[in-house]
């Protein structure tokens, strides 16, 4: 009796355990993209530049790597929700996009200004550079 | 004489193209699927989209990356399994808004239309059509328009497991603000 109990009581916590774990992962947070290091340090120039050379080997140095990324800004857009702002390169019109992760004032900033921000990778191409969870350095 | 005139005429008409094109980096593409066991939705507001309102040539450009899902193990399904993000990181659409001409960028308005081109997912290209509405206000123009795709159509398998959780064809819904390219 006492060993059907055991069972019983260890199956139960198995199996609570197990549960645990399944609904953990099913509500794990999402990754925090601004609060990891940076490791990558570039200019938009560059940044942009391999990305239109060949999409396939700058995915490869650049794709989900959060980075820090120095540039002079070519336009800025605040909306309702979101802010962001495009960093120059060698093209006239595109360049590396930048959206940061909150919704930040940035009348003090214009553009022609040099910044340094941090934000994640997730591809590009001769269209532009997208950079998430991005914050502003300096 | 008249070579002049044309060459005039030619330089006129290159200046005028150039100057008629409109934009966005801020586009959101949204795809919601429903199922009697789950709802799955997820959002893109990073799109760049670029159309010549003389030709009515029409560019998106969209990393599969930035699509956000409220669950982040979704999120890393949908990347990891189905889209295969690190392997295929961009979609992009290359197409023509087919009436152009009969869209007055000059009038307030609400204009319909129909954009036909080669969508491109996880590697694979279709010729595609959708019915898509340009609001024109001021300077400012809305384009929205909505498209079913289907995953297997673009080789994405989904897991028999998974299967019933997620809808045959997945309602894409688009929206971007254009401004004029200056």
């Amino acid at each position: 009796m006492n060993r059907i109990k055991k069972i019983v009581l260890g199956a139960l916590v198995m199996s609570l355990i197990a549960g645990s774990i399944v609904l953990f992962q099913y509500n794990k947070p999402h990754k925090d993209y601004t609060s990891q290091e940076a490791s990558i340090q570039i200019s938009s120039v560059e940044l942009f530049s391999d990305f239109s050379e060949s999409e396939n080997e700058a995915n490869k140095k650049y794709l989900d790597k959060v980075m820090e990324v120095t540039g002079v800004i070519l336009e800025i857009t605040v909306s309702d929700e979101s802010s962001m702002l495009v960093l120059e390169s060698e093209d006239d019109f595109f360049g590396v996009n930048v959206y940061l992760a909150e919704k930040t004032n940035l009348e003090s900033y214009n553009t022609g200004d040099q910044i340094k921000i941090k934000g994640r990778c997730t591809g590009g191409n001769s269209m532009g550079v997208i950079l998430n969870s991005g914050t502003i350095i300096k | 004489m008249k070579i002049i005139i044309i060459i005039a005429v030619l330089l006129g008409l290159n200046i005028q193209v150039n100057a008629q094109k409109y934009f966005t980096r801020t586009g959101e593409i949204s795809f919601f699927s429903s199922t009697s066991v789950e709802d799955i939705k997820a959002d893109n507001k990073t799109i760049t989209a670029i159309f010549d309102s003389q030709t009515g040539a029409i560019q998106f450009s969209v990393t599969m990356k930035s699509f956000h899902f409220e669950k982040a193990l979704m999120e890393e399904h949908f990347n990891e399994n189905y889209v295969e993000s690190d392997q295929f990181p961009n979609a992009t659409f290359s197409g023509k808004i087919e009436n152009i001409t009969s869209i007055d960028f000059q009038t307030n308005g609400t204009y319909q239309s129909s954009v036909i081109g080669k969508l491109t997912i996880h590697g694979v290209t279709k010729e595609i059509q959708a019915q898509a509405t340009f609001a024109v206000n001021g300077q400012k123009i809305e384009g929205v328009s909505e498209i079913m795709v289907n995953p297997e159509d673009y080789k994405i398998e989904i897991p028999s497991i998974v299967r019933e959780k997620i809808a045959q064809e997945l309602k894409v819904s688009m929206k971007m603000n254009f401004t004029e390219k200056k």
